[in-house]
């Protein structure tokens, strides 16, 4: 499925204001879909487009359908490739599902990976914490939580100053 | 200090008298305060759930409401968590998973919430999950010991879920315990007879007579840090609990919180006045018990 973004975030990752994606969607430089309420949605696929990350633009398709059916809620509508400069380097906030964050934490069994679950959640809920939070909250070893925020930090999950850990991922289900 | 309690205040009074009988905090919480919370009578029936959930057998734990069917659940799931992380041997770990039953409507949901438990993907389909799980014991050392909670409350088909668990409690290694209120789990049962045909053990936790629960009650309060607490809690204050609860531990534990509440207020121990004052009942609903 297709994930659809709002201007708010487009903007954010691409470092424009939301007039110009709008004026982009006009001219037909991004193709946005619109909601059944009428509001405009980007694709993250154009959003990569834009910054270079994917192959070629889609073929341009000057109209712009409408969604008619409620059931259907958005409906993603090809538009020409924008000539626009490329806009700033924008940073895509590391969303992933549970799942692949544990798998990418390579625990030892399933043991460690449920303890790593449950420190998982506790994590996503501090938001900011030191091992002992984790502990605490979650219940298990403090040498686990220790073993935890390593892993998570060493692949970049994870950001560390004066032993507090911020969390850098998203969960997306 | 938490923001509630700079603006607002702490409850000093009720805080000063817990001090003065030496209690860290509320002893009759509902939340069990540590594995130490269980009465010495209580350990049977939890050893021999425990058993069951090591062999991969499939048992029912039935009770009336507020007798701490939920309460050993929890606690034997926290308790192997605990014991897996200390065992280094996968054979001997067991994977414990407490699913709210009352929430899925299906066995397609159920699976799907196991599989979560276990921190796996479960957006697959479901013959890849169920796969994952009748795979188990060639794949996996560890045993699976899933505790499913209010299962006859969920309102799903007890068909589909029933002949589910059927099939699971056939895998080696998996073993479930289904919780639930009695009369709720005996109709939900005899829908399913090739599940309850498989029911290894039947544990029905009771009300507590009148010496368990003065032993639960003395071993909060040794818990919280009270060494006289039978200045504390007189002899007929406990009655009076007694009376009011018939023995049921939740509501022996509302009751007696409320006590120690309203004998803060009236820097008092928790006798059989206090007790009545603490919990009073309109009168309707003391000549019609039914009601409550």
């Amino acid at each position: 499925m297709v994930k659809l973004l709002t201007l708010k975030e487009a903007k954010e990752l691409l470092g424009v204001c939301t007039k110009t994606i709008q004026r982009w969607n006009k001219e037909g430089k991004i193709r946005c879909v619109r909601t059944p309420g009428n509001r405009r949605r980007v694709p993250e696929s154009e959003i990569l487009r834009i910054l270079g990350e994917i192959g070629p633009p889609p073929t341009p398709k000057p109209e712009i359908e409408r969604v008619e059916k409620p059931e259907t809620p958005v409906v993603e509508k090809p538009t020409p490739v924008p000539n626009a400069k490329k806009p700033k380097k924008a940073v895509f906030p590391s969303e992933l599902p549970r799942h692949a964050i544990l798998d990418a934490l390579a625990p030892a069994g399933l043991v460690q990976r449920t303890a790593f679950g449950d420190l998982l959640s506790a994590a996503v809920v501090l938001k900011t914490f030191t091992p002992k939070d984790l502990t605490f909250r979650a219940r298990c070893p403090e040498a686990v939580a220790k073993t935890f925020c390593e892993r998570m930090s060493a692949r970049g999950y994870l950001t560390s100053k004066n032993g507090t850990f911020e969390l850098q991922v998203r969960l997306v289900r | 200090m938490t923001t509630f309690e700079e603006k607002i205040g702490r409850d000093q009074r009720f805080e000063n008298y817990i001090q003065s009988w030496g209690l860290r905090d509320d002893p009759f919480k509902l939340e069990l305060p540590s594995i130490e919370a269980f009465a010495p009578f209580q350990h049977e029936d939890l050893r021999k759930l425990k058993w069951l959930l090591s062999e991969g057998k499939i048992g029912v734990l039935t009770g009336a409401l507020g007798v701490g069917k939920t309460t050993v659940c929890e606690f034997l799931v926290a308790s192997l968590k605990e014991e897996n992380l200390t065992a280094p041997d996968p054979s001997k770990q067991i994977i414990s998973l407490f699913i709210h039953g009352a929430a899925y409507k299906s066995a397609d949901e159920l699976l799907r919430a196991i599989i979560l438990g276990l921190e796996m993907d479960a957006s697959k389909d479901r013959a890849s999950l169920f796969e994952f799980l009748c795979r188990w014991p060639q794949e996996h050392q560890e045993r699976l010991a899933i505790i499913i909670d209010d299962l006859p409350e969920s309102g799903a088909d007890a068909l589909d879920v029933g002949e589910f668990l059927r099939v699971l409690a056939d895998i080696p290694n998996i073993s479930i315990l289904l919780n639930g209120e009695f009369k709720q789990m005996q109709r939900f049962l005899a829908q399913v007879p090739a599940l309850a045909d498989r029911i290894q053990m039947h544990i029905k936790l009771r009300p507590m007579n009148r010496k368990n629960l003065k032993e639960l009650l003395e071993l909060r309060l040794r818990n919280a840090g009270c060494t006289y607490y039978n200045n504390l809690l007189t002899q007929n204050g406990f009655k009076s609990l007694y009376k009011l609860s018939k023995g049921i531990p939740r509501l022996t534990l509302k009751a007696a919180s409320n006590a120690i509440h309203r004998a803060a207020e009236m820097d008092a121990p928790i006798d059989a006045r206090v007790v009545k004052q603490a919990n009073k009942r309109p009168f309707l609903k003391r000549v019609l018990p039914f009601l409550r």
